[in-house]
């Protein structure tokens, strides 16, 4: 009882305003909704990487927009010898984590709200916050958030267009802020075959906004197109120009993630 | 002789009675037949089983570490067909001539799955008259993982008397019965010996980008039917990358796709299982970046009630994908230990 008014004050009071959230009509539904925590795979390794923690929340199904912030270059990043199959190297190495991330606590009958849960591991990855454009949720720290904030992007419409001539459109725009749009080819079938969602026509109407705006009016075309997926975007990379991909969870694996 | 009367006498009754109850329908109809005009509601009630076929469910059958999703749908035909219309129930209506009109009549139907769980308890036929199919039961195996056969049963009983009025229906039952569906699944699976490594270039948006694939034939098959087809199967390729060395991490994809597309409609799947890791970026670094498959196989429609399903085949598979400016490297852990690329450690990308 009081731990589901604790949870109702967290996501619908708190959050709110600690986080800068716009109105509560732009939580997602799924945001408040219970969660098998288990079904979240998190690194193995308590000592990871930060944005190792935020990418396999985001990867495991949870289909939230995450802007990685850079590393700074000989303090977080750091150029390291590296032995793979008897061959030693030069890798570029994201520094651990001086102390483990906490595990978020929950008792065992019970299953927390997402919305809870992913803020307690932005928590733990230290200066992201969670804000939500559109009923999407972003995962970024402050410093990023302003500048994303302050890039407007003007409109732009297209139907019947897959999503990289939707990104391409504002590529130079995109690459003025540090961001390279890469069109991934995870688990491709074949050599020339591009996966999705890259192939999926769409219909893009985009009235003119911030770039977390324009991001997620991509997703949201996409998912307009294939009710079957949940599409979502990711920022990341070691130096400058950062890069963005678009990938796609499937909509079982995303439900199966919430209490019936 | 005096000792076996009694047993003569016990027979002797037993096969009267039998006669009798042979003689029960043909009495019935004796006693039953219509005056004319009149209604005749002695019609057997009619259903029979469509082609069952294999459909999505939300349940997951762990096989091999492996969900599958799968449930039965068994599709119950009406018997009896008027003009356009079908029913499963029968009525007759005799005019003064004795010539007949036939009423489809209405029913209610329950459905039990070997084993005695109910499916559909008893509910009305609202299909319409247009329909010759009255339901679709769809039904999951409780028991994981689910190999074998099973069989479904489908009640028909009458319901809301249809005649004329005046007339009183008759309460007339039927069973229908799916027969038993053999569920076969791929058992095997192989995967290449060794990776394929290639550079690539990869231009998009006036910039060309070097790319680093990591490719391997995989096939997955069931050794013990190799006629029949995996048609109406889906593979869902489950990627996702769960480890970079220098923070550069790609969003998760799923892809699908049907089995016996790839293999030519036979039992054999085969895929190329890749990954493109991007290299030749603007800047020299080299990132060590780690990637998961999970492979998912998934029931949907198909044509071949004999055949389907699930499982086993596969796997996990870590692909890792060397990225840089200047070479590349490649390996491939689990299940068959580490694999290294064979072009490793020279310059790739020229």
């Amino acid at each position: 009882m009081y731990k589901s008014l604790f949870s109702f004050f967290v996501v619908f009071v708190l959050l709110p305003v600690t986080q800068s959230t716009p109105a509560e009509e732009s939580i997602p539904e799924w945001w408040a909704t219970h969660i098998h925590v288990q079904r979240i795979g998190l690194p193995d390794d308590r000592y990871c990487p930060n944005g190792q923690l935020i990418a396999m929340l985001a990867n495991s199904g949870l289909a939230i927009n995450v802007v990685l912030r850079l590393p700074i270059i000989g303090e977080e990043l750091i150029i390291q010898e590296h032995v793979i199959d008897g061959v030693t190297s030069e890798i570029d190495v994201i520094q651990p984590r001086k102390t483990p991330w906490k595990a978020f606590s929950v008792e065992p009958t019970t299953t927390p709200l997402a919305g809870n849960v992913i803020q307690h591991y932005c928590s733990e990855a230290g200066q992201y916050g969670v804000y939500f454009v559109n009923k999407m949720p972003v995962i970024i720290d402050n410093a990023d958030l302003k500048a994303f904030e302050e890039t407007q992007f003007p409109s732009y419409s297209r139907t019947g267009v897959v999503l990289a001539e939707v990104v391409s459109h504002y590529s130079d725009q995109l690459g003025k802020n540090g961001i390279v749009f890469i069109i991934q080819m995870l688990g491709m079938r074949g050599k020339d075959t591009i996966s999705y969602p890259s192939d999926v026509k769409v219909d893009f109407d985009f009235k003119g906004g911030n770039m977390l705006e324009m991001l997620c009016a991509v997703n949201a075309s996409v998912n307009a197109a294939d009710p079957s997926h949940v599409c979502y975007w990711f920022i990341s990379g070691p130096k400058a120009p950062r890069i963005l991909t678009y990938g796609a969870v499937g909509r079982e694996k995303f439900d199966r993630l919430f209490v019936k | 002789m005096k000792k076996y009367a009694h047993t003569i006498r016990w027979v002797s009754e037993l096969v009267l009675i039998l006669a009798v109850l042979a003689a029960a329908p043909w009495v019935h109809q004796a006693f039953n037949t219509p005056t004319y005009p009149g209604y005749d509601p002695e019609a057997p009630i009619s259903i029979t089983a469509g082609t069952p076929y294999s459909g999505s469910a939300v349940r997951p059958i762990v096989a091999n570490a492996m969900p599958v999703f799968t449930n039965v749908c068994v599709p119950w035909l009406k018997g009896y067909q008027v003009g356009p219309n079908w029913s499963a129930d029968r009525d007759r209506w005799y005019d003064s001539q004795q010539n007949y009109t036939d009423l489809l009549d209405t029913v209610e139907y329950k459905v039990t799955a070997s084993g005695g769980g109910v499916i559909n308890d008893w509910t009305e036929d609202t299909s319409g008259l247009q329909n010759q199919m009255m339901a679709t039961s769809s039904w999951s195996p409780q028991s994981s993982p689910f190999l074998g056969s099973f069989s479904i049963k489908c009640e028909v009983r009458d319901t809301m008397h249809q005649g004329p009025p005046g007339t009183t229906d008759n309460a007339s039952n039927g069973t229908a019965s799916a027969g038993t569906i053999n569920w076969l699944a791929p058992n095997t699976e192989a995967t290449g010996g060794s990776l394929y490594h290639a550079t690539d270039t990869y231009v998009y948006n006036g910039q060309t980008y070097y790319g680093h694939i990591d490719q391997m034939p995989a096939s997955v098959w069931n050794t013990t039917q190799p006629t029949l087809s995996f048609k109406g199967l889906y593979l869902v390729e489950d990627v996702t990358q769960v480890y970079s060395s220098g923070g550069l991490w790609v969003a998760a994809s799923e892809n699908n796709a049907t089995l016996g597309d790839q293999g030519g409609g036979n039992n054999t799947y085969l895929d190329l299982l890749g990954m493109y890791t991007v290299a030749g970026y603007q800047y020299p670094a080299t990132i060590e970046n780690h990637y998961r498959v999970d492979f998912y196989l998934k029931a949907s429609q198909t044509s071949d009630a004999s055949i389907a399903l699930q499982y086993n085949a596969y796997l996990k598979n870590i692909v890792i994908g060397g990225y840089g400016g200047e070479q590349g490297r490649s390996r491939r852990e689990s299940p068959q230990g580490s694999l290294q690329c064979p072009d490793w450690p020279y310059t790739l990308h020229q």
